[in-house]
């Protein structure tokens, strides 16, 4: 797997470019802005860029307006987004071109490598890695609304893994379940919230987003 | 303030419309006095009997007005009620009797006697039936040849006793004294209504009209006649009041006691002087006629009472005159000469009723209240030119000063009445004086101009640009800039604690300002720092976990786990610090996004409905810390389920409510937060309030101004 590796802060930079390399990860160019970062994804097509949110000049979203550069001009790369501080309303913007291959995590979560590398992989194959934190906050931010009250418990937990990017296998191991039991939980979800089931896994996450978005201007 | 003047063009002042009014119906009462006077006056010299007889008969050959009136004279022999024969004779036995100057009936009889023989008496008596007279006629003269010129003589006779009852008239010289007196009061209207004095002036016309009334004692008529006796009764409280007006406050103060009794007393007096039983009106006089000796001591008692009263208020003003002599002021010596004039009259009137005689007065009783009366006008009118200063004028501006505004120089104008008058005040920025306009202004001054300096507080606050002819007037000027500099003094104090409050609030603002700067920082600071070492951090433990796995004991992968999850927990809490210190996403975001954001960390259902504009910086900043502060209480203390957050930009203000379903009863103080909330949001200009009932939830509304 081959990625460019955006962070300002030279100690982060250099130790996840040691840990991916590690790991067999090929980091074709290190960046310590946004200067150049762009062009650089276009030209030599990573499978993925990892880049800091918050970087300069202003430290605010020039990360995130990068990945969504890289999002609009060679969508098939994927973005993995890392940031100090997860915001809902950062996980929607990159969610609404409705493709896959986004990533959008707590910078926290490279110190569990196995997990970050998952996630990892399932962005650089087109999937989506979003983190819990993201799917609870928006999970509650939706409990106000009607269509989610109709789930379950159970139903919840499969829904925020599906949220997450798991698959449905995934998420029968997690949950210690089997599969099945999983599919149905799937499809009564989807039914509940009024939603046809997809095969893919992000559209069903970009489904879930979409919805739970669109709840915002349909109270 | 709707003032009693209006400025001329050319700066003087002239009476309102009311006072002019009031001064035109004076001058045609006054007027159509002296027209009265002098036509009723006339007519009082003539004969009326004879005249009238004469035009009764139709008939002037023979009858000379002369032999007429020796022809024939009457006398009334009772005015209660109708005689008997034998009474009538007893009555014409006593007129006969009673007198022998030429004037009087015997008199009359006597020459008649002369002249036409032996008189023949006939009884009279008037439709009433309360009246009998006796007419006497010479019985030789042409007269009695003609019953028709009897029953003639008897008609006129009879109109004279029912209509026509002549009484003792005024003299002419106090007919003259009556209408001096009556334009004297014109005469101080005027001047007190020049004078922007509305009240005086208003007093004054009322007194001028009764004065002039006066002359209708002149009339035949019982009416006219009576009115114009009752007018003085009108007149003196109204003469006590202005010559009370007139005087400085300081000793009306110490008058206003004897004031009371003196004004009922003077009435009194009037009414003595007018006393009916004296012009021998029988339908006014008929208790007192009957009961001369009751009249007299009650008239002395009343006349003494006068003397005292008025001698009292006399000796006051002379006491308190260590108040008013310094002042210049000639109106309390003409109070003190009509009251003792009063006194004097009252004095010679008690005596002159106690002998029972016009001993003392003779003609004087009256003449001396009618001078005493011309001295109220007099006094008002000296006041009103050379008096201290006009108090009307003072008190106005007193009145236009306190109202405030921009507007302090024309009311300084009128009460100087001085057009050009430039007010100037002493500017610190400039270190002058400054006019209206702010412009600054030398020393140098025009021909016929003059400055007068005001002092206030200990320093100089202005001046004022006048004509020098004002200097003429120093204690009204004076008084005028001691009334300016207060206001100006006012004035300076007032910019001074808006200034200082500006600066205060400026202060807090940026207080505010500079936590919310240092805030920012050290947010920077974590990110940059502490956080990007602990994910350093981090991402070395993993790669020592890597290593180690498998080459090295379980125990050190078990250790270096451990680390990372303490490295994992330090991030987490270091996030809510940072979070806590300054909201990233509000400046990214707005408050929309950002109250999302705040709402979605709380374990309570809230809603939120946030107007999406963009507020400025500060305003914004203020309006997340209420909302997260108050959102902060209700999760921890509140135990509601469910929370709404309110932020709507309305009429230049921001709104933002937050209230809970919770227990309530939360307190500004106590550390609740809401306190340093409340502070924050003051800083920002705005306002915000607790309403929190034990059992009824949590609202906490503050409203934040924005431009």
């Amino acid at each position: 797997m081959r990625v460019i590796l955006a962070d300002d802060s030279a100690l982060i930079r250099d130790g996840l470019a040691r840990l991916l390399r590690d790991e067999g990860i090929e980091v074709l160019e290190s960046f310590s802005d946004t200067v150049g970062l762009v062009e650089a994804v276009c030209e030599q097509a990573p499978d993925v860029l990892i880049v800091d949110i918050r970087m300069p000049p202003t430290f605010t979203t020039e990360g995130l307006e990068a990945a969504l550069e890289v999002r609009r001009r060679v969508p098939e790369t994927g973005v993995l987004v890392l940031s100090q501080h997860i915001e809902t309303t950062y996980a929607i913007d990159l969610l609404a071109d409705n493709a896959g291959g986004v990533g959008y995590l707590l910078k926290d979560r490279v110190t569990v490598i196995d997990e970050f590398l998952d996630a990892l992989r399932r962005v650089a194959g087109g999937g989506s890695a979003i983190d819990p934190e993201v799917v609870s906050r928006l999970l509650r931010r939706s409990r106000r609304s009607r269509p989610l009250d109709r789930l379950t418990e159970r139903e919840r937990e499969v829904l925020a893994l599906m949220a997450e990017g798991h698959s449905n296998a995934a998420i029968a191991d997690r949950l210690v379940v089997n599969q099945r039991t999983v599919e149905t939980h799937v499809s009564n979800i989807l039914t509940k919230l009024d939603l046809l089931p997809e095969p893919s896994i992000d559209r069903r996450v970009r489904a879930v987003m979409l919805w739970l978005e669109g709840d915002d201007d349909t109270p | 303030m709707s003032s009693p003047v209006r400025i001329r063009e050319d700066g003087g002042v002239e009476p309102t419309g009311r006072i002019r009014f009031g001064l035109a119906i004076a001058v045609v009462v006054g007027v159509a006095a002296v027209s009265g006077a002098f036509w009723l006056g006339r007519d009082q010299q003539s004969l009326p009997v004879t005249d009238l007889l004469r035009m009764e008969l139709g008939i002037d050959a023979g009858l000379s007005p002369v032999h007429a009136a020796m022809a024939w004279t009457f006398e009334i022999v009772s005015d209660q009620r109708a005689l008997t024969d034998a009474e009538f004779e007893e009555r014409l036995g006593e007129s006969l009797q009673q007198s022998t100057t030429s004037e009087s009936f015997r008199g009359e009889i006597d020459r008649m006697q002369e002249v036409t023989g032996p008189v023949n008496f006939i009884r009279f008596t008037n439709e009433g039936g309360d009246r009998t007279a006796a007419l006497g006629i010479g019985t030789n003269g042409d007269l009695l040849a003609n019953t028709i010129e009897v029953d003639a003589l008897g008609r006129v006779a009879q109109w004279q006793l029912t209509e026509h009852y002549p009484g003792p008239r005024l003299p002419p010289w106090q007919t003259g004294l009556v209408l001096v007196v009556g334009w004297l009061f014109v005469g101080a209207a005027w001047l007190a209504g020049r004078s922007r004095r509305a009240t005086t002036a208003s007093w004054l016309i009322v007194g001028a009209v009764a004065a002039f009334t006066q002359v209708l004692v002149l009339s035949d008529t019982a009416t006219f006649y009576l009115i114009g006796r009752l007018a003085p009764m009108l007149l003196v409280p109204i003469a006590v009041w202005i010559l009370l007006d007139t005087i400085p406050a300081e000793v009306k103060r110490s008058l206003l006691p004897a004031a009371a009794i003196a004004v009922p007393i003077t009435t009194a007096v009037a009414l003595l002087l007018v006393d009916p039983s004296r012009i021998g009106h029988p339908r006014f006089s008929s208790l007192i006629a009957d009961n001369p000796e009751i009249f007299r001591t009650a008239s002395a008692g009343v006349a003494l009472l006068t003397a005292v009263t008025m001698g009292t208020v006399a000796a006051r003003v002379l006491r308190r005159r260590s108040v008013w002599r310094p002042l210049g002021d000639p109106a309390p010596w003409v109070v003190l000469g009509t009251a003792t004039l009063w006194a004097a009259v009252g004095a010679i009137g008690a005596i002159d009723l106690a002998v029972g005689d016009a001993a003392l007065s003779g003609g004087a009783l009256p003449a001396g209240w009618l001078v005493a009366t011309a001295l109220v006008p007099i006094g008002s009118g000296l006041n009103t030119v050379y008096g201290r200063w006009d108090r009307a004028d003072l008190a106005d501006l007193v009145v236009d000063l306190k109202e405030g505004g921009g507007d302090l120089q024309p009311a300084v104008a009128r009460a100087l009445g001085d057009e050009s008058l430039r007010l100037l005040r002493w500017s610190d920025d400039v270190d002058g004086l400054v006019d209206e306009a702010g412009r600054l202004m030398g020393g140098e001054m025009g021909e016929g101009r003059s400055r007068t300096h005001i002092r206030s507080g200990g320093r100089g606050v202005g001046a004022l640009d006048h004509q020098a002819s004002l200097l003429r007037r120093p204690e009204r000027l004076q008084a005028v800039a001691a009334a300016v500099g207060m206001a100006l003094q006012v004035e300076h104090l007032n910019a001074r604690v808006t200034a200082q409050l500006e600066e205060v609030r400026a202060s807090r603002a940026r207080i505010v300002s500079a936590g919310d700067v240092a805030r920012r920082r050290v947010e920077r600071d974590l990110h940059d720092g502490a956080q990007q070492r602990l994910v350093a951090l981090g991402l070395l433990l993993q790669r020592g976990r890597r290593l180690a796995d498998g080459r090295v004991c379980d125990e050190v992968s078990v250790l270096l786990d451990q680390a990372s999850t303490e490295v994992r927990e330090a991030l987490r809490e270091l996030r809510d610090v940072s979070r806590g210190m300054h909201p990233a996403l509000l400046a990214e975001r707005g408050l929309e996004a950002a109250v999302e954001g705040l709402a979605e960390r709380l374990p309570i259902a809230i809603d939120a409905e946030v107007t999406p504009d963009r507020l400025p910086t500060e305003v914004e900043l203020a309006s997340y810390y209420v909302v997260a502060e108050a959102l902060t209480n209700v999760a921890k203390h509140s135990g509601a389920a469910a929370a709404w957050v309110t932020v709507e930009p309305r009429d230049g203000h921001v709104r933002i409510t937050v209230n809970d379903n919770g227990q309530g009863g939360a307190t500004m103080s106590g550390g609740s937060g809401l306190e340093g909330l409340a502070d924050r949001v003051a800083a920002a200009g705005g306002r915000l309030e607790v309403n929190s009932p034990v059992g009824g939830g949590t609202t906490v509304e503050a409203v934040i101004p924005c431009e």
